[in-house]
């Protein structure tokens, strides 16, 4: 087991490396000067020189990416080229914030997509299955963004409501102020993940219920609810389990939306300030962690398989 | 397939006539009337954005068409923005920009990645390697950060939201067919041509395309939904569709930051992309379950 992490890190440091290489390429070549962008367009062929100079948009490319990297792995991420903030003090501000809503959602996505999922294969047909099934396609035609939307205007046009936003609530100092913050994106966020999984661990169950084991099981004379809670369910949930893992990705892409709609200042918000004013040195940096985010899932869901499953041997 | 290939082997040819046809469409409609609710949804919304200039009452620029942020009346039965715009109309146009974006991507990147996978899947070793670790790399990299990126590189404009959405499909595109090419290439059929000296060229696109054409289909109606879904979200972004166009994502956004809030202004749009992509989740379905049981559950 260790040989096969101590493997996949490495196999995920040779995607992170070429990653980076992509991303940095890709920022160079596209069309747009940043120093441009940076001076004004009123400015002088001098200053847009002085400008890229101060940016190191001058030094051969090999340099720059040399320059990146190097601060990249001494933990020194640089000041961002627009406001001049040091990198890995925003980082440091922002990604709590983005973790506590990941974490709120993909819990919401397992807990509510997995009951809604059994309890649909279980009672089979009857009209709470319907009842799921409906809402789960729904879930998955409705889009994030118009939900978040209706979220903040609705309640704020009826009731003149609106959750705190802009700064944030720390959980320990408030712990309500937190929850009315963080669990409506949460909730919008995990609902279009959560019908994917219910969809999947439904089918995966029903499949599973199929199988000669469980009619053995059955035979014995095992309770249903042991048959299912301890024989069918535990086989049932790796395809439910590798999708979670892969929404993780999904969800970094969904909460740059999310965060900029409820204003929370996260990791999502700063990555798309950082596009629009085309900000390479973060951009290039929180493309790089998002990878490395989403490589440390996939290793966490290798495992986690070989828990489900005992069949699965690394080597 | 294995119905198929025996029906190929017997020479039988199985299906032929328009009259059995329509008997099977039909049976076919009996057993998934969700399927048959999908299409008829999607097949309104074609002809609502087909037919867009002769259905909206207005033009989607005409300001003052009743008071700004109207309600619900006879007049505007969606209301307006705030310039008096008629949102019935926008939401109309908005179908048009909307499905013919995602038709346009869709298409493209199904057929660019069904080539990669089919080649990638029939001819195997490096090349095969190769293709499965950039897949790989892609796959560190959430698709809508990867979309924003480009498109704020190259500017936002109605052919590079196509090009984008189009070369976000392409790596799930290619990951499917290659699945599929991989158990395909392993029939007597494929066998059997190569025997008789097909190239592999004729091979992989002859016999082994149309095979794969039933999952092809289902994995485009699934996308298009998808790439709804992405398009409102790069338009809501700022980063999609530019004005004069409309788009439901870039309505809701301006429902979102303009005050006082006016709840049809951001209804609308977004009922109109849930019944979208919910007619193309409901058509994919259906076709799936119809056409390739080998996906049931895959999403």
């Amino acid at each position: 087991m260790q040989a096969f992490i101590a493997r996949r890190l490495l196999a995920g440091v040779v995607i992170l490396f070429f990653l980076s290489i992509a991303v940095f390429l890709m920022l160079r070549v596209a069309p747009g000067d940043p120093a441009l962008l940076r001076v004004g367009p009123q400015a002088s062929a001098q200053q847009i020189e002085a400008e890229r100079e101060r940016l190191g948009l001058n030094d051969p490319l090999p340099v720059q990416y040399w320059r990146w990297m190097r601060g990249v792995l001494t933990g020194d991420l640089g000041i961002s080229d627009f406001n001049g903030e040091s990198v890995a003090r925003s980082i440091r501000n922002r990604l709590p914030n983005t973790l506590e809503l990941l974490l709120m959602t993909v819990v919401l996505t397992a807990v509510l997509g997995i009951t809604a999922g059994v309890v649909s294969a279980v009672w089979r047909d009857s009209p709470l299955d319907y009842a799921v099934r409906v809402v789960a396609v729904l879930g998955l035609s409705v889009p994030a963004l118009w939900l978040a939307t209706l979220a903040l205007l609705v309640p704020l046009q009826l009731w003149g409501y609106a959750p705190p936003i802009g700064r944030v609530v720390h959980f320990f100092d408030d712990p309500w102020g937190n929850l009315r913050q963080f669990l409506p994106p949460a909730l919008v966020l995990a609902l279009g993940p959560a019908a994917a999984i219910m969809r999947l661990t439904r089918s995966s169950l029903l499949e599973v219920l199929r199988q000669d084991y469980i009619r053995t099981a059955r035979a014995k004379g095992l309770l249903e609810r042991v048959v299912i809670s301890r024989h069918a369910l535990r086989n049932a949930m790796i395809p439910p389990v590798t999708v979670l893992a892969l929404q993780v990705s999904a969800l970094l892409g969904g909460s740059v939306i999310i965060e900029q709609i409820f204003t929370l200042p996260g990791m999502g918000q700063y990555f798309f300030q950082a596009i629009f004013v085309k900000d390479y040195t973060v951009v290039q940096t929180l493309t790089l962690y998002t990878g490395v985010v989403v490589v440390l899932t996939i290793l966490a869901l290798d495992i986690v398989y070989a828990w489900l499953d005992p069949r699965i041997r690394y080597r | 397939m294995a119905v198929r290939q025996a029906d190929l082997v017997l020479g039988i040819e199985v299906g032929a006539g328009r009259r059995s046809l329509l008997r099977r469409l039909v049976r076919l409609a009996r057993r998934y009337p969700l399927g048959v609710l999908g299409g008829v949804i999607v097949l309104s919304l074609v002809v609502v954005g087909a037919f867009a200039p002769l259905i909206a009452p207005h033009d989607v620029n005409d300001i003052g068409v009743a008071p700004p942020l109207s309600g619900i009346s006879r007049q505007t039965p969606f209301g307006t923005d705030n310039l008096g715009r008629d949102m019935l109309s926008r939401v109309i146009w908005g179908a048009r920009v909307s499905l013919a974006v995602g038709f346009i991507a869709v298409i493209g990147g199904t057929v660019v990645g069904a080539v990669i996978g089919l080649v990638s899947g029939y001819m195997g070793g490096p090349v095969d390697s190769a293709v499965q670790r950039l897949l790989d790399s892609l796959q560190a990299f959430p698709a809508l950060v990867l979309l924003l990126i480009i498109i704020r590189l190259l500017g936002p404009s109605l052919e590079n939201v196509v090009l984008v959405i189009g070369l976000g499909i392409i790596p799930g595109v290619i990951r499917i067919v290659r699945g599929a090419v991989l158990s395909e290439k392993n029939n007597a059929y494929v066998e059997a041509a190569r025997a008789v000296g097909a190239t592999p060229l004729r091979i992989m696109f002859v016999h082994i395309a149309p095979n794969i054409a039933a999952l092809a289909i289902v994995i485009m109606t699934t996308l298009l939904g998808t790439a709804v879904l992405a398009e409102a979200a790069l338009s809501f972004l700022g980063l999609g569709v530019p004005p004069p166009n409309p788009s439901w994502g870039a309505d809701i956004n301006a429902a979102r930051t303009n005050l006082p809030v006016h709840i049809p202004w951001a209804l609308f749009p977004g009922l109109a992309i849930s019944l979208t992509v919910l007619g193309f989740n409901l058509l994919g379905d259906a076709l799936r379950d119809a056409l390739d049981p080998r996906l049931r559950g895959a999403r």
